[in-house]
């Protein structure tokens, strides 16, 4: 230590941070950064005290704890982004104090971020096909970036022409095997018309205690003819002629599934269709039907076979 | 190329003193102190001396052995894995050998070697088309005789002539669980390779696991390939042969500046069937290059048929090879992370690239799809490959294949994603080949617009064939679904007695090449692999 006539002079440390803060953060999350301090003159700066002070002047008191391996003392700060968006601004101040009896200077670090609204997205699913001019339903769910919760917030769906065909609310939980996902029911008239119809999903949201960016989505539907008759399909096992439930059955757009009998009874409209039988283990089978009247269809399906591609290739 | 031909040179002079001791005494396996004096009176060190040396402990390699060992040589097998098997040990087993065999003959399937010939010549037939005829015709009149060969050799076969051709039958799984690799679904191979293996060992073959060939060694003046280099560990071990190197690598598939050779599309995103297990690294091929060594047959390697390339059979985990399903009781399980989402019905999914766009009928399986896959992805940077396929779908799809999307079925660890809406979703997607982030929007309006086609009934864009299921119900998933790449179709140019062949159409004396390191006869799998290592082994034992 230098003496002079004024006594031994304080000691100058240097402040850095360990990772570069973030240059954006989302309004009200947290920034967890790292703080080195050190003395030029190799003081152990343990226990010294650091301080956070944020744009509204409000500071927040640390302790230098972990010693650095490339020397010099750090403290895990975290700091909370403001609820408003556009530039903050926070200091880290290292008050005058006395560490290893000497006197440390006083010195401080800058740094600024700039902090954006939450971001939201959504999903639109439960989308049935409807027969023309009947109600339907379809769910629609948001999530927020930083998992705010939504319950009661107002999801409007439109038509291509900007004519408004229904709203409805976020329910209060988010969705099971969802993260934060609040989901919502819009009932919707289907046009009087068949057809393939288009619609756009809005969510502004209001009176939620920080700014979030608006989002939107489209889904399509298709409306279809009123059905008339029932084809009954019932679908046994080509080999033992036993009957195969849980297939989905397919004419067209109407569809069924197969109860343990075998049977689906779907109700369609008159016209020709592809009629279609889906379960994962089954061969898919496919074939067109033209329907007039009430009928009745025996459909034999496979198991599916499971392709060895060695077998296949070894050979072209 | 200047650091090559640096290494070529120093071993060149290295060796210019070897020349006088060639044709060194015994067979027999000397230790690691043998050292051998040449008249100049420096010494030159070998570790180790046998009469044939073989890199590669796989079909072809052990089949090679074997040979080698009956025709009274010492053998030594260098492999650089941990455990034998290669491949081989991983495979499905299904051996093709005709041309009358006791089998073929007990399932009254009448088979020459004529005919074989004749099949593997067709010019109306990719596979046969671009066939050596020569190399076909050994592989014709040794086909039915290599069959029983394995026989005696301990391999035991289910009593069946299958395939289109009905020279095709399977071998018995290997009934030692511990010495498995990977038992599930059926890993047949097992009982190919440890039958050879077993037999190799009890013939005398020596087996040094951990050794890595590194290069070979030639007499200067006579070129002669007298001896190989192998790193153990870090640890360089130099053999000698006294008669014969036999490359038994196993291909190059796994290499990508090497497969790009052939088509330069192949950029690393694309993954081999057999890995983690073994690697297709083309060991063999650049050490025998750098010799000055031919490749052969390439035409093979880039005709869009056989089975270079395929559709993922299990998404979701690094390697979803068909055949190959990872199963977490595998002593690998810990390098192969997740066994993958299997029996896929492609109704109940998209596929899309690294931008989130779709390109192609998912549903489709054969080589438009993969020239889809492997078109421009539109990064400006990466301009070749066609970037990672991402199958994308949601829970509706989970419930109906009946998938359990967790660990260790999916590989969260670069290969599978889930988030409860789309946009989430392709910001979570994240891969060391994944060179652009994917936008939440494209996805979004990929599906919409997918969705549209399915009310529609019709894929305006790519003709999927009736497009079924909307994808649409949270939570959403993204699955790794990059086509896999298989075999080895081309190699190294080899003469019938498998010797390799350098670029003036000289034989490399002392070098030969065997398996899917060999070209010429682009066969998939096991049949020619023991076949020509059969040949390769007994050439060498008999040379001078
Ligand atoms: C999943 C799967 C299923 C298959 N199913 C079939 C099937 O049903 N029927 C069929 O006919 N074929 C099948 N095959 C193909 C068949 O297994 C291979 O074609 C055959 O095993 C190749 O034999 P090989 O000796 O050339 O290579 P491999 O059997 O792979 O052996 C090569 C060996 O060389 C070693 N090696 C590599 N480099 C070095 C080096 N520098 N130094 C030392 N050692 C080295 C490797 O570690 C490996 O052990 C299948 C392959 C796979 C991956
Ligand atoms: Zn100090
Ligand atoms: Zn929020």
């Amino acid at each position: 230590m230098r003496g002079g006539v004024d006594g031994p002079r304080p000691h100058r440390p240097t402040i850095e941070l360990l990772e570069s803060f973030p240059t954006e953060a989302q309004v009200g999350t947290t920034i967890d950064f790292t703080v080195r301090v050190s003395c030029h003159e190799g003081c152990d700066l343990g226990g010294g005290v650091l301080e956070v002070v944020d744009a509204d002047g409000t500071v927040q008191t640390s302790q230098l704890s972990r010693a650095d391996v490339e020397g010099g003392v750090v403290a895990d700060l975290s700091v909370k982004a403001p609820p408003r968006t556009g530039a903050a601004k926070w200091a880290i101040g290292f008050p005058e104090q006395e560490i290893g009896g000497c006197v440390h200077e006083e010195g401080s670090l800058a740094f600024t971020c700039e902090v954006l609204p939450h971001t939201t997205s959504m999903a639109i699913w439960g989308v049935p096909t409807p027969m023309k001019g009947s109600r339907f339903t379809v769910n629609v769910g948001i999530k927020c970036s930083a998992l705010c919760p939504l319950g009661g917030q107002l999801v409007e769906i439109w038509d291509g022409e900007g004519v408004k065909l229904g709203e409805g609310r976020l329910g209060d939980e988010p969705r099971p095997d969802t993260v934060g996902l609040y989901e919502g029911e819009v009932t919707l008239t289907a046009p009087d018309r068949t057809g393939v119809f288009s619609a756009s999903v809005g969510f502004s949201p209001d009176e939620l205690d920080l700014p979030h960016v608006d989002t939107a989505g489209d889904f399509t539907f298709r409306c279809v003819e009123l059905p008339e008759h029932t084809v009954t399909v019932r679908v046994v096992h080509e080999e033992i002629d036993a009957p195969l439930g849980d297939i989905e059955v397919r004419l067209g757009p109407y569809q069924a599934m197969t109860d343990s009998e075998g049977v689906a009874g779907v109700a369609v409209a008159k016209g020709t269709y592809e009629l279609s039988l889906w379960r994962i283990d089954i061969e898919p089978v496919s074939m067109r039907v033209k329907v007039t009247g009430d009928t009745e269809i025996d459909v034999a399906a496979a198991p599916r076979r499971i392709v060895d591609e060695d077998e296949e290739r070894m050979w072209m | 190329m200047s650091k090559d031909s640096k290494k070529r040179s120093i071993s060149r002079r290295d060796f210019v003193r070897q020349g006088a001791t060639a044709g060194l005494s015994g067979a027999a396996v000397v230790g690691l102190a043998a050292r051998e004096t040449d008249e100049g009176g420096s010494q030159e060190q070998w570790d180790l001396t046998a009469d044939v040396v073989i890199a590669g402990a796989g079909t072809s390699g052990l089949s090679a052995a074997i040979e080698a060992g009956d025709l009274g040589a010492s053998v030594i097998i260098v492999e650089a894995n941990y455990d034998c098997g290669g491949h081989g040990i991983v495979s499905g087993g299904r051996v093709n050998l005709g041309g009358g065999t006791s089998r073929q003959r007990r399932q009254g399937v009448e088979d020459s070697a004529d005919a074989v010939f004749e099949y593997w010549t067709r010019p109306n037939n990719l596979q046969s088309r671009y066939t050596d005829r020569d190399l076909t015709r050994v592989y014709a009149d040794l086909s039915a005789e290599t069959f029983e060969w394995m026989v005696e050799n301990g391999v035991e076969f289910l009593d069946e002539a299958i395939g289109p051709d009905r020279r095709n039958g399977r071998t018995v799984q290997w009934p030692v669980y511990e010495e498995l690799i990977t038992s599930y679904p059926t890993r047949l191979g097992s009982g190919l390779v440890r039958a050879l293996e077993k037999s190799a060992r009890a013939k005398g073959t020596e087996i040094l696991l951990l050794h890595r060939m590194t290069d070979l060694v030639q007499e200067a003046d006579s070129k002669r390939v007298i001896g190989l280099v192998t790193d153990n560990e870090g640890r360089m071990v130099r053999i000698r042969a006294n008669k014969g190197v036999i490359l038994a690598t196993g291909g190059h598939t796994s290499n990508v500046a090497f497969r790009r050779m052939f088509d330069p599309r192949l950029t690393e995103e694309y993954q081999t069937a057999g890995e983690p297990y073994s690697e297709q690294t083309a060991d063999g091929e650049v050490a025998a290059m750098k010799l000055g060594a031919a490749l052969w047959g390439t035409a093979s390697q880039t005709m869009e048929a056989g089975n270079w390339i395929s559709k993922t059979a299990h998404i979701g985990c690094q390697w979803g090879y068909s055949s190959l399903w990872w199963q977490p009781d595998s002593p690998i399980f810990d390098k192969a992370r997740a066994s993958g989402l299997s029996n896929v019905d492609w109704q109940n999914v998209i596929l899309v690239k690294q931008t989130g766009r779709r390109f192609h009928d998912e549903t489709d399986a054969g080589h438009d799809f993969f020239a889809a896959c492997l078109s421009y992805s539109g990064d400006p940077i990466k301009k070749n490959g066609g970037g990672p396929i991402w199958a994308i779908f949601d829970a509706d799809a989970v419930r109906r294949q009946e998938w359990d999307p967790t660990p260790p079925n999916v590989d969260p660890a670069g290969y599978f994603f889930g988030a409860d809406t789309l946009t989430e979703l392709a910001g979570r997607i994240y891969n060391p080949n994944q060179t652009q982030r994917m936008q939440g929007g494209v996805l979004e309006q990929t599906l919409a617009r997918y969705n549209t086609f399915v009310d529609q009934g019709v894929d305006a864009d790519f003709g999927k064939p009736s497009p079924r299921y909307k994808i649409q119900t949270p939570p959403f998933y993204a699955a790794w679904s990059t086509p896999i790449l298989h075999d080895s179709l081309c190699g190294l140019r080899v003469d019938t007695r498998c010797r390799v062949i350098d670029l003036e159409e000289e034989v490399i004396e002392g070098l030969y090449c065997v398996g899917e390191a060999m070209g010429g006869f682009p066969q998939h799998g096991l049949g020619r692999c023991a076949l020509f290592g059969r040949v390769a082994g007994a050439y060498a034992a008999r040379s001078a």
